[in-house]
């Protein structure tokens, strides 16, 4: 009886693990394609890592360009939504107040506009403000997280015992002091799996990145599109920059593997 | 003294985000009351104008339609396919570090790469799907350029893209609901299909609702793949809301037409955010 189920365990198992799979395997083998593209499920006849070369060094601008793009504009949204949404978090957590408790049931129905109706007045708004491009997408960024942000260390903060301040302030300390030396050491798992989303959600962002692009700061994201054109799809240099796109997130996650659940079990269950 | 405090620490993040978003907001409903299209050079009011006309259009009907056959689709094949993988993760085996890992890759991969790669996936010469389809002896299809396919095998790949959200989730409820239910259920004799049905399944209700809710409100802003994969068409065969609001304001250029349709896709989040309080008051 075990047997039969360990082989239906295990045979789920195969079925997700090709399901989630197979997009990656057909991506590299078309990255390592040569003159001819693979032919359906096989390896290419000729494997060459000429299109991985390509891309990287001899298209201008290279690869690289876009891929630092990206992860400034995710990098800087990341730490400056955790830095905003911080207190604000704190207080909504500590706060006996029903005026900040109604304050934060707003912050959530932010998270809920749907970005489409956003879009038009911050195009307008940053191209008033001169923002196009990089510093615009960065802020924009960081105005859309600051609220998943908020919402998310909120769970993490209620997490931990008021009585811990309590003590330092019978000891004399301020509130402020009581945060930064007391609560935020402990958060650190909870502060460095919101910087993660935010960078994530960042890094594969695609509209805004289109909208408010321009020729010096186009995101991989937009690049990556851009060989998607009407007329033919480079496939070879798609996927090899897909490739190398991909690479900075599995790098993130895998470290954060982790923190991760711990983590969202905190956010998601106050 | 402390209330001051609080309120002080929450001001940044208030003036980003209420100050930007109540401006944002009160400029496209200014917007979207009036014609406006800078190339042409108009600029008018013409009250509900934009919005009778938006609702007769057929287009964006379709659109909307659309979207909600897009969400439930997306949503309600999230949620079974993300149970299941929970469940399966949750039961624990050998290798499950590395097989959580190789289910969320889907979700850490870019929706531009994953939407372009699925179109190689999807094509008529030497994609997976295609190679499997003649195997079976059946005929080769144009999934992205045929109206009757384009729109669902979308649908698919959103499905694969954003599975691992939900799987997540669920798991992390999986795993942190309390062990007792189960021990009684257990030496009641209780079968497993109806420990799940009865136990586990209500347990974790409040999670599943957030979860389902959040996804669908993400489904209405869904804007990425469908536009990569195949820019709404072909035709207008798989246009969604997004895309619709992204052609007229961003290639048409009238902006307040875009603008009342962007108010519309609004309207829809405000009434998911009403489900998702009502159900999170039971």
């Amino acid at each position: 009886m075990k047997v039969i189920k360990n082989i239906g365990i295990y045979t789920c198992v195969a079925v997700l693990v090709i399901w989630s799979l197979f997009p990656f395997f057909q991506m590299v083998s078309a990255s390592l394609a040569g003159a001819r593209l693979p032919d359906e499920l096989g390896l290419p006849d000729t494997l060459t890592v000429d299109n991985f070369k390509k891309v990287l060094f001899q298209e201008s601008p290279p690869i690289l360009f876009f891929l630092g793009n990206s992860i400034i504009f995710a990098l800087l949204a990341s730490v400056a939504s955790l830095v905003i949404s911080l207190p604000a978090a704190y207080s909504f957590s500590r706060s006996n107040s029903r005026g900040l408790g109604v304050l934060f049931y707003v912050f959530l129905i932010f998270r809920m506009i749907p970005w489409i109706t956003l879009s038009l007045p911050i195009f307008f708004l940053m191209s008033k403000l001169g923002l196009i491009g990089g510093k615009g997408l960065s802020l924009v960024y960081t105005f859309l997280f600051t609220s998943f942000g908020v919402w998310l260390m909120k769970g993490f903060f209620d997490m931990i015992a008021p009585e811990l301040e309590e003590s330092a302030l019978v000891d004399g300390a301020s509130r402020f002091q009581a945060f930064i030396k007391i609560i935020l050491p402990l958060s650190v798992p909870g502060m460095v799996v919101t910087g993660a989303f935010v960078f994530l959600f960042s890094y594969i962002e695609y509209m805004y990145a289109l909208i408010l692009s321009t020729q010096n700061s186009v995101t991989i994201s937009v690049r990556l599109a851009g060989y998607a054109t009407e007329g033919r799809y480079f496939y070879r240099e798609m996927t090899a920059s897909a490739l190398i796109s991909v690479i900075p997130m599995i790098l993130l996650f895998s470290y954060l593997q982790k923190h991760l659940t711990r983590g969202l079990s905190w956010g998601a269950f106050k | 003294m402390e209330k001051r405090f609080y309120v002080i620490m929450c001001l940044p993040a208030i003036l980003l985000v209420f100050v930007f978003m109540g401006y944002l907001l009160c400029h496209c409903f200014y917007l979207s009351f009036r014609a406006y299209s800078p190339l042409e050079g108009i600029d008018r009011f013409i009250g509900f104008g934009n919005y009778t006309r938006i609702l007769k259009d057929k287009v964006f009907v379709e659109a909307i339609l659309r979207n909600i056959v897009y969400a439930l689709l997306v949503v309600g094949a999230n949620l079974l396919l993300g149970m299941g993988m929970a469940i399966l993760i949750n039961k624990g085996f050998k290798g499950e570090k590395i097989v959580r890992m190789i289910l969320i890759m889907p979700m850490v991969c870019m929706p531009t790469v994953a939407g372009a790669v699925w179109v190689m996936v999807y094509n008529q010469e030497f994609g997976v799907v295609n190679h499997f389809l003649s195997l079976l002896g059946l005929e080769r299809q144009m999934f992205l350029g045929l109206s009757k396919y384009a729109f669902y095998a979308v649908i698919l790949t959103d499905i694969w893209g954003w599975t691992p959200f939900m799987f997540l989730i669920l798991l992390t409820g999986l795993q942190s609901l309390p062990r007792e239910p189960f021990e009684a259920a257990r030496i009641d004799g209780a079968s497993s299909w109806r420990t799940f049905w009865c136990i586990t399944l209500p347990l974790l209700k409040p999670v599943t609702a957030i979860a389902i809710i959040v996804k669908l409100i993400d489904t209405f802003r869904t804007f990425d793949y469908i536009w990569v994969m195949t820019s709404g068409g072909p035709g207008n065969s798989s246009q969604i809301i997004s895309t619709v609001t992204y052609r007229i304001a961003f290639q048409h250029f009238r902006y307040g037409l875009g603008s009342a349709m962007s108010i519309i896709a609004l309207l829809f989040g405000l009434l998911l955010f009403i489900l998702f309080v009502k159900v999170r008051g039971k």
